[in-house]
């Protein structure tokens, strides 16, 4: 084919397109606001304009307007009266702020009961400070100055379990053996849920019993379930030491639901204690089982009921049952007779941390488990420019448009949404005030998720033109009107690279990036492009077309990957930069980072992959 | 007076931006073939609303900003809305009047080969080919050197006939 050919094939393939593309977009600018003069600040706020709406909108030929749809909802919800006056967490100036989060979905109910134990926490430890709940995840503390180690505290779950001791392991220094996630899992015999089993195990398996504890990885075991009914392992760490003791447990003897109240007590130097200790009181039910229970189970009384053979070894504590702290063993004690009254929980405390247990004990477990997100400063005044903030509170109210981002750069510009459509305006900060204009909005259709959606919308629509006052404190932004505290932003939390957050989760490819000479971004992705990582060294990953996976070690925000293997089928129809990229990125060592639910790999020379988190993906059944 | 300016100003904005809509259109669905063509010029409208005051008349005709603008969202639309499922619409594929048939198929290839290359390239093609702009408004919108695009047009027609070709051969 000559050169002349190509050119006029071109030419009449255009011309024939042109002629059969005739259809002008379907467009609408609505919103369109200009201040008419300059502002002076500060400014009662002019009433809001009636959206005029101007169509551009012309047809050419016969055809008719296409995906007319697009431009169908109009969202417009009449607000009478001002928002509810604010009493927000900016109220508190020069504070510590804590946000905590749900690891899982809570209802109202929890979340109000997780607001109060935290709340009589708080009292207990003296702090002065307060706690309110956020939106349907999220807990905000505020406490004065100084206070941002009770941040722990004060969201843990805080419920304490007595278990009866079945096996120790051996002390282990941090870093003497490589820790297992779970080499349980590989024992080929059923686990002894009691003493008495575990003395009927044959020698052998004893042993490797023992082994596996020695191999248990501490963190890991501290974040699985621990069902009260099967067996347990926790970890206790050596007072003054970096090494670890690992337990097998048997099920539950008291729950940590059954503690009536808890005190700290001072050691009694006279007697040459020299530990704080936390004095646990128990529910009147729970008491008598446990009476029971320590009557049969101590060192003295009857030896063949527990591993009291384990006592007398210098490096290994010996006991008859221990205390398990939210997964983690806090005290391993020397049970030397029955307990009928208060029990003492004896563990490596100080002044601080048995008073921050016994506050949490006596004010109870929390019935959603809360992870600390944010601690932050007030007393540091925080950026309002080219941070990535993202909607918290409407009119004092959580925001039914969750996470709406706002941003404003140094050029003025404003970018953000609705909840429902993109935003963009100028806006100029004098002083205190902040001058939103040339608000206009893209106008796709929305779909009302929520009752009183659209009306949030709207009303989002109308508080970010105009003029409003702002203040950020530590990691919020509040916009005011009036006096009155309108909107509440957050600062995006920093993008995640914590090893955990990428595990399990059914990564989809969502974009590509080239790097190099024919640099490319957002190349199409078509095709289903998976990837998966199972938390026990290993990946799978496909482009679409090939699969492969290999031996990956990942640390926080680098992957490094060995061993790939790969299909080499020829694939027509996917992407060949995809292909390309993919093919280059599983090798060596990579960056990673996790932001709004994404995660991207990065690679010099190569580009990077963005990988989505899909809300509800069907189980692929992998393995 | 506040509503007033603002109408008024949307009003220019909207008769300035008027005559540009159907090429605007048009390379939307050339560059984002699976975006909605709508969204695209919507937003590409929204940015060229937002730096309206720094179009300048001298350095280039409306029409060529606002193309400018229109081919950096498709790109992003690209980007972005990948993952979106599409109603394959044959009425917008099919003509308004009666083309020959034969050409399908063959357009068909053609398009699937441009589709291969490089950013730039596939922008001086669609531009000069399918939109209809000459050499000299080609480079008006990509910002460089009438010479320029005569290069990269001459090098995008080289790596079409070298993917073409290696189709004959199956």
């Amino acid at each position: 084919m000559s050169t002349d050919d190509l050119d006029a094939r071109l030419a009449a393939a255009g011309e024939r397109w042109r002629a059969a593309n005739k259809t002008i977009a379907d467009v609408d600018l609505s919103y369109l606001e200009m201040p008419a003069e300059p502002v002076d600040v500060p400014i009662t706020p002019a009433p809001a304009a009636t959206p005029r709406r101007r169509r551009m909108r012309a047809l050419i030929g016969s055809a008719t307007g296409i995906a007319a749809a697009a431009a169908a909802a109009i969202l417009v919800v009449q607000l009478t009266g001002s928002g509810p006056k604010h009493q927000g967490p900016a109220s508190a100036r020069g504070g510590v702020q804590i946000v905590c989060q749900t690891t899982q979905s809570a209802s109202t109910e929890q979340l109000q009961a997780d607001s109060a134990i935290i709340a009589g926490r708080i009292d207990k430890l003296g702090l002065g400070g307060n706690v309110h709940i956020q939106d349907d995840k999220s807990l905000v503390i505020t406490l004065p100055k100084g206070n941002a180690e009770s941040a722990q505290t004060l969201c843990a779950q805080g419920r304490l379990d007595f278990r009866p001791l079945v096996m120790a392991g051996t002390p282990v220094s941090a870093g003497a053996v490589t820790r297992n996630s779970n080499p349980f899992g590989l024992l080929k015999f059923a686990i002894p849920n009691t003493y008495s089993e575990f003395a009927h195990l044959s020698t052998t398996q004893q042993a490797q019993l023992s082994g596996a504890l020695k191999q248990l990885d501490c963190t890991w075991a501290a974040d699985q379930p621990h069902p009260a009914a099967s067996y347990s392992l926790a970890c206790h760490s050596v007072a003054g030491t970096s090494a670890k003791i690992a337990y097998l447990l048997g099920p539950v003897v008291v729950p940590g639901t059954e503690i009536a109240s808890a005190t700290a007590v001072a050691p009694t130097i006279a007697q040459g204690e020299t530990r704080w200790t936390v004095v646990v009181n128990l529910k009147p039910g729970a008491q008598a089982a446990w009476t029971k229970y320590t009557a049969t189970h101590h060192v003295t009384g009857s030896p063949s009921a527990g591993p009291a053979t384990d006592c007398g070894a210098t490096t290994t504590p010996c006991a008859d049952f221990v205390g398990v702290l939210d997964g983690v063993a806090v005290s391993v004690p020397v049970n030397v007779a029955g307990i009928s009254g208060a029990t003492q929980v004896a563990g490596n405390f100080t002044q601080r941390t048995a008073t921050a247990l016994a506050a949490q004990l006596s004010s109870g477990s929390l019935p959603v488990p809360l992870r600390v997100v944010s601690v932050s400063d007030l007393s540091v005044p925080g950026k309002l420019v080219d941070t990535d903030w993202r909607l918290v509170n409407v009119d004092g109210k959580a925001s039914l448009v969750a996470e709406a981002p706002l941003k404003i750069d140094k050029n003025g510009q404003l970018t953000g949404t609705d909840g429902c459509n993109e935003l963009g305006a100028r806006a100029s900060i004098k002083g205190d005030a902040i001058i939103i204009s040339n608000v206009i909005t893209t106008d796709l259709a929305c779909v009302d998720r929520k009752a009183g959606f659209a009306a949030q919308v709207a009303r989002l629509d109308k508080l970010l033109t105009g003029t409003l006052q702002w203040s950020v404190q530590g990691n919020e932004l509040t916009l005011s009107r009036n006096g009155t505290n309108v909107l509440v932003y957050r600062a995006a939390p920093p993008p995640t690279t914590d090893p955990k957050a990428v595990v399990d989760v059914g990564w989809r490819l969502s974009a590509v990036t080239q790097d190099g000479p024919n640099s490319s971004s957002g190349t199409s992705v078509a095709a289903d492009a998976p990837l998966k990582f199972d938390g026990h060294g290993r990946f799978t990953f496909s482009d679409g077309c090939n699969s492969g996976g290999g031996v990956v070690t990942v640390t926080a925000g680098k992957m490094a990957f060995s061993g790939h293997v790969s299909t080499l089928i020829a694939c027509p129809g996917i992407d060949p930069v995809q292909t390309r990229v993919i093919s280059r990125m599983f090798d060596a060592e990579v960056s990673w980072s996790i932001k709004d639910g994404q995660l991207t790999i990065t690679k010099a020379g190569v580009g990077s992959l963005t990988y989505a988190q899909p809300s509800a993906l069907p189980s692929t059944g992998s393995s | 007076m506040h509503t007033m300016a603002a109408t008024e100003e949307s009003a220019r904005f909207a008769d300035w931006a008027g005559p540009s809509l159907l090429a605007m259109t048009r390379l939307a669905r050339r560059l984002a073939p699976h975006a909605e063509p709508d969204d695209v010029v919507q937003d590409a409208l929204v940015r060229a609303w937002q730096k309206w005051d720094q179009f300048d008349a001298a350095r280039g005709t409306p029409s060529n900003w606002l193309l400018a603008i229109t081919a950096d969202r498709a790109r992003d639309a690209r980007r972005t809305q990948v993952r979106r499922l599409h109603v394959v619409d044959e009425t917008t594929q099919a003509p308004d009047a009666a083309a020959p048939a034969p050409d399908v198929a063959a357009d068909l290839d053609l398009d699937a080969a441009i589709a291969q290359l490089t950013g730039r390239q596939r922008l001086a093609v669609e531009l000069h080919y399918f939109l209809g702009l000459n050499v000299d408004e080609t480079a008006a919108v990509m910002g460089c050197a009438p010479g320029t695009v005569k290069s990269t047009l001459s090098d995008a027609r080289a790596r079409l006939r070298q993917t073409l070709g290696d189709d004959d051969e199956h």
